[in-house]
């Protein structure tokens, strides 16, 4: 009976390890890129991308239609309504869809690698916010200790009449208000860990803790410029080099336009050529010509206008990082100075309340709020660095998110680096 | 069947001239990488960063084409004893010293900052040998110059 309930134990202690995951910062990445649903979703769109290029090189070769061989005439003049079965690498719009289609798939290994980077810095962002969230649990834990530790002694004081009742019945609405404060706080903390269950791809079902991480000195960190990184920022950005694809792969359409009178291409585009659905292909050489013409330039203006408008958005958020980054570090002094003279000022109130010395209880109780707000404050302010790091990091694709390039990732795929 | 013939001309023609594109950019290669080793010894500015980008995305752009390109290849391999001429890779190849120095300034504060096209350079070099057949490696390494920059580069050994 001993031994049943020994393993009876020994599987309910089991069984509760296993719905509780252990997620460091360092696992994040790894976590999205294996797990996550929009990650996975859009790794199946390259991998479709990427299919659709063997599709359009196949579709050059010759094709069995059993409905139109039955049609075949008995000449061969009119066999040439068959080509595009017989011989569909006759036509020219085909193999323009074939180098489109290499373009496009280019296209949407940029568009993943975007949203890769985008989901991994929202899961390691939130997973900063819950670890600050926790510490200002617990900060706001040891602000109720010390809140009730003034009530007892106001309580006894009042019992003598130094005190006036309504004081205690404050400080004691501010020791409720401080237990509404740490159940909020913590529905937002198991409200983040399932937000980032939800990232990371882990069932809902499942417990998640942090291990919490090292926040950095800041005082060590030095100053960092605007021009040190904007090369990288713009260099390496999947936004603008997925629309540099797009618009290489239009001079295909232009191409199209001019060899209509081959006939039109059976291949679709895959789906990042979609931007392009828009664009008229007449089926034979017309006069519609110079206006397909017309609008494949107007396309390519608007994909300039793109490709501008987001490198000034990658510039306005690298200009406004690396200013929020300097400030901190200007400022950190600041910080620390507020929290010792919050400390020492709490420090000196509580030894005067210790050695009888009448102290009235609200300044004691400003005292206890003010050292709360600075540790509170300080601890914030080193969770906010390391979120600018990471920010920095995700803008020039450094650390967890370095992903390469379409065309280098083809390159060097199997390649040992 | 004259018309079909015709039409496939044209078409091997078309096909003739993109090769045209990419090997003009394998001859650019010398005055790029002559301006990579003007900058090299340079701080690195935003212009020169670009001088830089410039050169190793050629390099990038050639051996994706090329191995993403068999017909490219075939005919490589065809013309390649023909035409190959040694002065290449001392001319187009950029050395291991400057690479060094480029490779030395782009790491800031823990952050790189340069292209990844940088970063990889050897790598896409060991790649773009393996897409060469033996002979044609020996060819290009008969020039004892050039022999001893893919060495210094680690994409031959010994």
């Amino acid at each position: 009976m001993k031994s049943i309930s020994y393993l009876f134990t020994v599987f309910f202690t089991l069984n509760l390890f296993a719905s509780t995951e252990v997620i460091s910062l360092n696992d994040v990445a790894s976590k999205v890129k294996e797990s996550n649903f929009t990650v996975l979703e859009n790794a199946q769109r390259v991998y479709q991308a990427k299919e659709t290029i063997t599709f359009s090189k196949r579709n050059l070769l010759p094709r069995l239609n059993f409905w139109n061989i039955l049609k075949l005439p008995f000449d061969w003049a009119s066999g040439i309504d068959i080509v595009q079965d017989v011989a569909p690498f006759l036509v020219p719009n085909n193999w323009f869809r074939v180098s489109q289609n290499k373009l496009f798939y280019l296209a949407q290994k940029e568009q993943y690698r975007a949203l890769w980077a985008n989901e991994v810095m929202t899961s390691k962002l939130l997973f900063l916010n819950a670890l600050r969230d926790i510490d200002f649990y617990n900060a706001l834990k040891v602000q109720k200790g010390r809140v009730q530790e003034l009530v007892d002694i106001v309580e006894t004081r009042s019992v003598m009449g130094d005190v006036p009742p309504q004081v205690v019945k404050f400080l004691k609405i501010r020791q409720l208000e401080i237990e509404e404060d740490l159940r909020s706080m913590d529905a937002l903390i198991f409200e983040e860990k399932k937000a980032i269950s939800m990232l990371m791809g882990i069932e809902q079902e499942k417990n998640i803790e942090f291990l919490p991480v090292a926040l950095p000195k800041v005082e060590d960190l030095s100053q960092i410029s605007f021009d040190t990184f904007i090369f990288r920022a713009l260099d390496n950005a999947p936004e603008i080099n997925q629309y540099n694809y797009i618009k290489s792969s239009l001079r295909y359409i232009r191409k199209e336009a001019y060899f209509t009178f081959l006939g039109s291409s059976t291949t679709a585009r895959s789906s990042a050529g979609g931007v392009f659905n828009s664009i008229p292909l007449q089926d034979g050489l017309g006069f519609g010509m110079s206006s397909t013409l017309r609008i494949a330039a107007s396309e390519g203006k608007i994909l300039d206008i793109n490709i501008k408008a987001t490198k000034e958005v990658i510039k306005k958020n690298l200009y406004n990082l690396v200013y929020s980054f300097n400030s901190y570090i200007e400022n950190i002094d600041n910080q620390n100075k507020r929290l010792q003279l919050a400390d020492d000022n709490y420090n000196i109130i509580k030894t005067q309340l210790v050695l009888g010395v009448s102290v009235d209880p609200l300044e004691m109780l400003t005292s206890i709020e003010n050292l709360f707000d600075a540790s509170i404050s300080l601890v914030n302010y080193k969770y906010e660095v390391v979120n600018t790091m990471e920010k920095l990091k995700r803008s020039i694709f450094n650390g967890d998110y370095t992903k390469k390039e379409g065309k280098l990732d083809d390159i060097l795929k199997g390649v040992n680096q | 069947m004259n018309k079909l013939l015709v039409l496939s001309l044209l078409m091997f023609s078309v096909v003739s001239c993109k090769y045209g594109t990419t090997y003009g950019n394998l001859k650019g290669l010398s005055r790029l990488k002559s301006e990579v080793e003007n900058v090299s010894s340079q701080d690195l500015t935003t212009e020169n960063q670009k001088v830089i980008r410039t050169y190793f995305t050629n390099i990038k752009n050639l051996v994706y084409e090329f191995k993403n390109n068999s017909r490219m290849q075939s005919y490589t391999h065809k013309r390649f004893f023909k035409y190959f001429k040694g002065e290449f890779c001392d001319k187009g190849v950029l050395g291991i010293d400057a690479y060094n120095e480029i490779m030395n300034k782009c790491t800031v504060s823990g952050f790189y900052i340069c292209s990844d096209e940088v970063k990889f350079y050897k790598e896409m070099l060991s790649e773009s040998k393996t897409l060469f057949t033996k002979l044609e490696i020996s060819k290009i390494i008969e020039s004892e110059s050039c022999k001893q920059k893919l060495l210094n580069l680690e994409v031959i050994n010994e």
